[in-house]
């Protein structure tokens, strides 16, 4: 394996360089145009969805931009609209917070210290939760987001300002599989002690509707997605093979994305014209339904974690990672499992070189086996059991 | 790992200068050494840190913020890429001084060569290779910026440095073959 090439002489400008390219006071002019801007109301957050860091469609500022077109300018007016939230809040409508719709679309039990709350409808209006944990003065803010089927009850937490240790006072309570199709009879919620500080914003998963997009992408690979158990199908092979798949599936490409051409193009390509020679690098959710393909002209080895339900080494992390390769190589072939490409990673963890896998040292240990699509495996390992002072 | 949020604008200004000046150097140095234009450097520079102004909550803390910015300038770059180039007024005074003091870089022929082989190959492998090599991150900060498991940097990592080697090869070998 020839030495690595050592890049950092071509870069153009280093940064000590660039430091002095222009005056302190050139810098700090910029900078005092940008603080100069205005901020915009703190917006909700958008949710990060897998890979891809589109501009998911944020249901929540729609709402804000409604709520803010009734507020007329003025104090008088200010407090009309306050009056008017405070009205919606105190007396039991037909749709709101108190309503009948909403008791049954959450619980909210004070108990022994404890605040217990469960969303028993995904599709609930989150205001009414919202509304309920402000009357507590706990400032958590609830999200419901559209999400694929793996991840419908998923709930998260985010911090806003709360300390990491507010954090961890939540604890989560999931019974998975508890929502039906429509969102409904769940058993998910969380605990918090009542005397909870801290600000945070949680997301919880619910069923998208049909043609909504998803907020949050998870993997088009996981069980439930309409791909589970395809990927051996669908990396590795080319475009004309895979799109039949898809199709066969139910699937359809609403998004493509180029993994990368060396002009750097627009990066959008068009889902009823990819070159049918190209592969696939990544599969992400999009809609029911609807996948984001990323394509390029190379194949890429699947990028699913093998020891997921449904996959070949299904559970045996444990038995696998960390431990030296005379005991793995028995597993491996117990289930199947062939070894396509070695990685030696070097003492510091930093670089790696290949090894021949039919050759791999019997006292080195696996550090990481990754699927290359069905039952073939990338693994990389190392002389000691993980990097030190790294714990991977 | 959000950092506190400001009291009152103040301390939000406070924050952000500190941001500012810690990272205004390394943004301005990851841009220009991907698009060799001061113009185009000013704008990413100046639209990340808007960015970041706005949603300071969002930035971490300590040398995460340094990454996160990353993140912002290379959704920047991508979409200056697309040829969305927004001239902004706000980087004015920083355009016209780096016109001035920016030299692009004269390479000998052994480093023109790696700089050749290294525009080569897809973005994607060569903006691996260069957060590695420029911005010296390692595999756990390369998985955050790009949004990728640490397993996958190790992989794509290796399938970079051989392909830029392959390419290197290739430009010798073309090279060698003009002068026989």
């Amino acid at each position: 394996m020839p030495d690595i090439i050592d890049i950092t002489q071509v870069a153009p400008v280093t940064d000590a360089q660039a430091a002095r390219l222009a005056s302190p006071a050139v810098f700090s002019d910029l900078a005092r145009q940008i603080t100069a801007s205005p901020v915009p109301e703190s917006a909700p957050r958008r949710m990060w969805s897998a890979r891809h860091a589109r501009s998911p469609r944020d249901l929540w500022s729609r709402r804000r931009a409604k709520q803010r077109a009734l507020l007329l300018g003025g104090p008088l007016a200010v407090l009309a609209a306050v009056a008017a939230l405070l009205v919606t809040v105190l007396t039991p409508g037909d749709n709101g917070p108190d309503s009948q719709a909403a008791i049954q679309a959450v619980s909210f039990i004070k108990d022994n210290g404890y605040i217990t709350v469960i969303i028993r409808n995904l599709y609930a209006d989150t205001s009414w939760y919202n509304a309920d944990f402000a009357r507590h003065h706990i400032d958590i803010t609830l999200y419901l987001a559209p999400v694929p089927p793996s991840l419908v009850g998923y709930i998260s937490s985010e911090t806003g300002s709360g300390s990491r240790s507010e954090i961890k006072r939540i604890k989560r309570i999931t019974k998975p599989g508890s929502c039906g199709v429509q969102g409904a009879g769940c058993q998910i919620g969380f605990t918090i002690p009542d005397d909870f500080h801290g600000q945070v914003d949680m997301w919880i998963g619910r069923p998208a509707r049909p043609g909504e997009q998803y907020q949050v992408a998870g993997s088009a690979f996981n069980r439930g997605e309409p791909l589970y158990g395809l990927t051996d199908q669908i990396f590795e092979h080319p475009l004309s093979e895979v799109l039949p798949v898809l199709a066969q599936h139910h699937v359809t490409v609403a998004q493509c994305r180029e993994e990368g051409v060396a002009n750097a193009g627009s990066g959008i390509c068009d889902p009823s014209n990819m070159p049918a020679t190209w592969y696939i690098s990544d599969v992400t959710p999009w809609a029911p339904n609807q996948v984001l393909l990323t394509i390029g002209p190379l194949p890429y080895p699947a990028s699913g974690s093998i020891f997921t339900a449904g996959e070949p080494l299904a559970g045996l992390q444990d038995q696998i990672i960390g431990h030296p390769v005379s005991e793995v190589l028995p597993l491996f072939a117990q289930h199947n499992v062939t070894v396509i490409q070695c990685l030696a990673e070097s003492a510091d963890g930093q670089s790696t070189t290949s090894c021949d896998p039919s050759n791999m040292p019997a006292t080195w240990y696996i550090r990481d086996v990754s699927t290359n699509g069905g039952n073939q495996v990338i693994v990389v390992i190392g002389q000691e059991k993980s990097v030190p002072g790294t714990g991977h | 790992m959000r950092s506190p949020p400001c009291a009152d604008a103040a301390e939000r200004q406070a924050r952000f200068e500190a941001v500012y000046a810690a990272n205004r150097a390394l943004i301005l140095g990851y841009a220009l050494r991907r698009t060799a234009n001061p113009d185009d450097a000013a704008d990413i520079l100046a639209e990340t840190f808007l960015t970041a102004w706005r949603k300071l909550a969002e930035v971490p803390a300590d040398d995460d913020a340094r990454l996160w910015l990353y993140g912002v300038a290379r959704r920047v770059l991508a979409n200056y890429y697309r040829g969305e180039r927004r001239r902004s007024a706000l980087a004015d005074r920083l355009r016209a001084e780096l016109a001035t003091r920016y030299q692009p870089p004269e390479y000998g022929s052994e480093h023109a060569r790696i700089a050749s082989a290294l525009a080569r190959l897809p973005e994607e492998q060569r903006e691996l290779l260069a957060l590695d090599a420029w911005e010296g991150l390692d595999y756990g900060q390369l998985a955050v910026v790009l949004g990728c498991s640490r397993n996958a940097v190790r992989i794509r990592l290796h399938r970079a440095r051989a392909r830029l080697t392959a390419e290197l090869a290739d430009i010798s070998h073309r090279r060698d073959d003009i002068h026989a």
